[in-house]
């Protein structure tokens, strides 16, 4: 009994991206970020369309902003590191010199901090709509159907596994707490929670290697094998197919003009 | 030769926890064994031993090949084992591909494995359920969803620990009048002794790590002095005595 709802939380809606078939998807986003990673540092403004695209894909997707958003999160630490640092970069000359409510920013680091945030920001996009929208079994079955190698997807499956196992422990521990009353003032509670976290650890990993020996039990060799061996519909991947050559298209002609 | 021949089996736990001290039993083609004991009997680390998920020392013979020879597929294709904890057993996203993973690794095609896993379902009383996410089952109804992924797998020799424990009433009767019509070699650890009495032609007492008495189950079930010392209680069922 896994709940693969705690890492699939949207994956059940039912918007145009989530019909998507999981490969077709894996394509298309693996384009979009190839292309994100690989423009130039120093013209972070073509950037622009790729945040067009994720930006029409997340409004499709259904996918609640607000989810999106603390995905996305995660890198504003570093996002504003950068910016503190950008700061205290003198501009080599005055050329090169911007002005920012009065202070002077080295135009140089300035456009490489918008270029490398930019595509943290954009790529962690990418991957947001495309596991948001894709239950995560499919998507490694996907991988797997890509001649993603076999050890890679085994052991992603694996680390989904103990995820989703530590999110089920976890929720239960809080319920048995609950049901037992909180315990009194702020040390013991945070004694409580202490010793809660090692034993959900314990817990955890002994609890996901008995799931891992009921797949081994029951032949598991590393490959989730495929019920459902459907083809993609011609128009799906002629789509991917149109979708890819745009993208590389808009990539020649940013970089080239 | 037994299909299972199990002698001088110890297993100690990595914690320390002694868990099986010294345990020898054989299981004949076509018997069924039912194994009973206390709690922390280790009925459990015994059948976890079965098809080489736990390894102790001495040893355990499937077909009369010491399971450490035996390639692991082939091993568990030959002997199915159902875990004490049904939660445990289910980790795909919906109860149909739950029960199809095991007929599919045994390679066969999607559609033959659909028709087995329907048929195993429908076998436990469980068809309704094969649409639904494993995890949002009720423990009765996931023990039944268990059962029917090792069933979908045919093997030669089934293990089952505890078929009935959280069964309603009907369930639980639907389940013994199942496996009292399959074939196969069974071995079932549990403390429903009327079940055990209806089911298993031999029994087995564990206690402390150790066989007490194995022999018939309808000698062993009525003698009260011996299941009264290793905690047990007399079947309340007609046959019984
Ligand atoms: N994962 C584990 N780690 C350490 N010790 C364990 C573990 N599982 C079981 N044990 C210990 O091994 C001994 C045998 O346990 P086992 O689960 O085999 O008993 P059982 O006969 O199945 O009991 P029950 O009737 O309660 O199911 C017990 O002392 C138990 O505490
Ligand atoms: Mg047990």
């Amino acid at each position: 009994m896994l709940a693969h709802d705690l890492l699939d939380i949207w994956a059940h809606l039912r918007s145009p991206v989530h019909r998507l078939d999981a490969r077709v998807k894996l394509v298309c986003a693996t384009a979009l970020v190839v292309a994100i990673l690989a423009t130039p540092i120093a013209r972070p403004w073509l950037l622009a369309p790729w945040a067009g695209v994720l930006l029409a894909i997340a409004a499709a997707s259904g996918l609640p902003a607000s989810w999106i958003a603390k995905r996305l999160a995660i890198l504003a630490p570093f996002l504003a590191l950068g910016a503190t640092a950008l700061v205290f970069v003198p501009p080599t000359e005055t050329a090169d010199a911007w002005q920012l409510a009065g202070i002077e920013l080295s135009r140089e680091a300035a456009l490489v901090w918008l270029s490398v945030g930019g595509k943290c920001l954009l790529a962690l996009l990418a991957a947001t709509l495309l596991t948001g929208a894709t239950a995560s079994a499919d998507l490694l079955r996907a991988a797997g159907a890509l001649g993603v190698p076999r050890t890679l997807t085994a052991l992603t499956g694996f680390a989904i596994t103990y995820l989703v196992a530590l999110g089920d422990e976890a929720g239960r521990m809080v319920t048995a707490w609950r049901s037992r009353g909180r315990v009194r003032g702020p040390v013991r509670n945070l004694r409580v929670a202490g010793s809660m976290f090692a034993t959900l650890m314990a817990r955890t990993v002994e609890r996901a290697e008995r799931v891992a020996l009921a797949m081994v039990a029951r032949g598991y060799r590393g490959r989730m094998p495929v019920l459902t061996a459907e083809r993609a519909p011609v128009t799906q991947i002629a789509g991917a197919a149109a979708f890819v050559v745009a993208v590389a298209a808009t990539f020649w002609l940013g970089v080239h003009a | 030769m037994s299909l299972i021949a199990i002698h001088d089996l110890r297993f100690t736990w990595p914690d320390g926890t002694p868990a099986l001290a010294g345990v020898s039993l054989t299981v004949e083609e076509g018997r069924s064994l039912g194994l009973i004991g206390r709690n922390g009997a280790g009925k459990s680390t015994l059948l976890l031993h079965l098809n080489g998920i736990l390894h102790g020392s001495g040893a355990v013979r499937v077909q009369g090949r010491p399971v450490e020879d035996w390639p692991a597929d082939e091993l568990r294709a030959t002997v199915g084992l159902v875990f004490e904890d049904p939660e445990d057993q289910l980790f795909m996203p919906t109860v149909l591909e739950d029960v199809c993973f095991g007929p599919l690794n045994q390679g066969l095609a999607p559609d033959a494995a659909r028709d087995r896993a329907l048929a195993a379902l429908a076998s436990v009383g469980a068809a309704g359920l094969a649409g639904r996410a494993p995890h949002h089952l009720s423990t009765g109804q996931m023990r039944r969803v268990a059962l029917a992924t090792v069933l979908a797998m045919q093997p030669r020799v089934l293990v089952i620990d505890e078929p009935v424990m959280a069964l309603d009433p009907e369930g639980r009767e639907e389940v013994i009048a199942l496996l009292a019509g399959l074939p196969q070699t069974k071995i079932i650890a549990s403390h429903d002794l009327e079940m055990v009495l209806a089911l298993c032609d031999d029994v087995a007492i564990l206690d402390g790590g150790r066989v007490h008495a194995h022999g018939p189950a309808r000698e062993l079930l009525a003698d009260d002095a011996l299941l009264r010392a290793h905690g047990l209680r007399m079947p309340a069922s007609p046959g019984g005595g």
